[in-house]
């Protein structure tokens, strides 16, 4: 009986170390900050001969630690401080004060071997040249990455035609279109195979279809290769589909640090019911059934408590001209508002 | 182990200077018209400059003790200096400022190469070279065909021009880098750097023996101006035979670059990255 219950215990020990060991931590940021000093507006002499700075905190005092294969999305209104982190995470920036260790590593010392596991894709900044077709670019990363040219070639291949880009390979960037242009970004970046991709605004001004290829291509490339994505993104849709955890900064300080499902659950008691009317209805009348939260010809999305959905479905039905009902959970779109206090 | 980590130093240095060469001359190559331009400017420029020269020893016989034919030599080290100084520095420090300016460094500062090298040698304009160098000089080699024999040069004199080039390039390269990383800290460097420029092309007009003592000093100092063309035809030309410069500019050379690597290190400590 005790030989039983040592055994479990042995085994169950085991077992843990194993996780553990799989749970390999490889970002640690701890109590993290960085000031910038930004002039002050002055009269055009005393800018010159005294010139005023002011101090602006965009990261506040943040940790957080990621490990290996996760995708985690860092997400916040304009000048929270994402890319601020971002840029520190990959040795950018110098922290004013705390520590980053990314793959046992001070990013800033900007290590060779650190480099070589990771990649940097930022939206609105291409690492290509503008003249030059995406292949000849890749020709120079592939001698900068020390890579064999057959492999590189073949990657090239294989990424193109998941991409959907393998026609352009030989075009000059500067003739592609947005979409074409950010994933040849994307191939480029990702050729190395890294360990890491992190991920400023990669879907910034594309359209649907193109959005939806490069979601589908980073989550592919996170549970197949196990690649760890971090992302910042003002899309939603972006984080959903590509992201598993969710690190939400606002003024710097992280306000919400864990699973996309726990943040949507906080809003699981409330429910949108979109409503399609065959005729016009006045709002004033919609709003006796909840708070109108858009409006649309002949359609309302309404924001009522998830138990009271069945009432007021059959209210609705009975009272309103309508012709038909959706029942979704509170977007993503509408929690982030929500919780900056946009709304 | 260190010799062997200096050797794949050396080697990847190598291997990223020789991709960007090639990479460069593709780049340059991608406007042709834009090339054949620029190969009738520069020849329109250098008859120009010739006929000048023609017009002004028609009427003295002397420029601070250089004749004719000495003064086209002396033209031929300004053109070489001048296209080296644009292929190599004038290029990449006009980069390294647009690509301060709209983030771009951001994604060339997480490859894995070394930093510094890779944007002082980033582009080498090979393009530039055939299409502006050639043009420039070959005129003036032409001329200057038949008149090797009035020029007074000697091995050793001309063996102390050709490291007097090269070491004159570290150190004008060093000091227009130096300027062009203030763009670091404003943003914008482009009107900066054109001044660190045309200082360093400041001696190409007169040679050596035509500036005053306090200029002199200062053009083999602090603005190192006169190293790369002036005082390197003095020596070519036989009419500075003092070697001890050599080992004054080698040590020049060695300190510009220490500068540059610390005012690197410097500049990307306080650098803030455009926003996105």
């Amino acid at each position: 009986m005790v030989e039983n219950g040592r055994l479990e215990i042995f085994f169950k020990t085991l077992f843990i170390s194993i996780i553990i060991k799989n749970m390999e931590k490889i970002i640690e940021v701890k109590n993290l900050s960085k000031k910038f000093k930004v002039p002050v507006k002055q009269g055009f002499v005393r800018s010159i001969f005294i010139p005023k700075n002011k101090e602006i905190v965009a990261v506040d005092n943040i940790s957080f630690t990621v490990e290996r294969g996760e995708a985690v999305a860092f997400l916040g209104p304009n000048g929270a401080g994402k890319t601020t982190t971002l840029k520190m995470l990959t040795g950018l920036l110098y922290p004013t004060s705390g520590s980053v260790k990314v793959l046992e590593t001070i990013p800033v010392e900007r290590k060779y071997t650190f480099l070589r596991k990771i990649a940097l894709v930022m939206g609105n900044k291409s690492g290509l040249s503008w003249d030059l077709s995406a292949r000849q670019s890749f020709d120079l990363f592939e001698s900068i990455y020390d890579l064999d040219h057959q492999e590189a070639m073949k990657t090239v291949g294989y990424l193109a035609e998941i991409l959907e880009v393998s026609k352009s390979l030989d075009l000059p960037i500067r003739k592609l279109s947005l979409g074409q242009r950010l994933k040849m970004e994307l191939i480029g970046a990702i050729l190395h195979s890294p360990e890491i991709v992190f991920l400023d605004e990669p879907t910034l001004g594309l359209d649907v279809v193109a959005k939806r290829n490069i979601r589908e291509f980073l989550r592919k490339t996170n549970k197949e290769k196990g690649t760890t994505i971090i992302l910042t993104s003002h899309d939603m849709a972006d984080i959903e589909k590509v992201c598993n955890r969710v690190i939400v900064i606002n003024h710097g300080k992280i306000m919400f640090d864990d699973a996309i499902g726990k943040l949507t659950g906080r809003y699981r008691g409330r429910k949108y019911l979109t409503l399609i009317f065959t005729e016009e209805v006045a709002q004033e009348e919609v709003e006796k059934y909840g708070k109108v939260i858009d409006k649309k010809p002949l359609t309302y999305t309404i924001e009522v408590a998830g138990d009271e959905q069945a009432k007021v479905i059959a209210a609705v039905s009975e009272n309103l001209p309508i012709d038909d009902i959706d029942i979704t959970h509170v977007p993503l779109d509408e929690i982030m508002a929500d919780m900056f206090g946009k709304r | 182990m260190k010799r062997l980590e200096f050797k794949k130093s050396i080697k990847l240095r190598w291997k990223i200077i020789s991709s960007c060469t090639m990479f460069g001359f593709k780049e340059s190559m991608a406007y042709s018209l834009n090339n054949w331009g620029n190969l009738l400017s520069m020849i329109v420029y250098m008859i120009t400059y010739l006929i000048f020269l023609d017009v002004l020893f028609g009427r003295v016989k002397m420029i601070a003790g250089y004749g004719y034919t000495e003064m086209l030599f002396f033209t031929l080290i300004v053109q070489i200096n001048y296209y080296l100084l644009f292929i190599i520095t004038q290029v990449n420090t006009e980069r390294l400022d647009t690509s301060i300016n709209t983030g771009e460094l951001d994604l060339w500062l997480v490859k894995p190469v070394p930093a510094l090298w890779f944007v002082s040698f980033r582009k080498i304009n090979l393009g530039e070279l055939l299409f502006g160098a050639f043009p420039a000089t070959i005129p003036l080699l032409v001329i200057l065909s038949g008149k090797w024999s009035v020029l007074n040069m000697s091995f050793g004199g001309v063996m102390a021009g050709i490291i007097f080039i090269i070491l004159g390039q570290i150190i004008i390269h060093c000091f227009v880098f130096m300027i062009a990383m203030t763009a670091f800290f404003t943003g914008e460097g482009k009107h900066a750097r054109n001044v660190g420029v045309e200082l360093s092309i400041f001696g190409d007009s007169i040679p050596l023996e035509g500036y005053p003592k306090f200029l002199k000093y200062i053009g083999l100092t602090i603005v190192p101006f006169l190293v790369h063309t002036a005082l390197a035809v003095s020596f070519f030309l036989g009419k500075n035979t003092n070697y001890y410069y050599l080992v004054y500019v080698f040590g020049l050379a060695v300190f510009f670059l220490w500068l540059k690597t610390v005012a690197w290190k410097f500049s990307l400590k306080h650098y803030s990255s455009a926003s996105s």
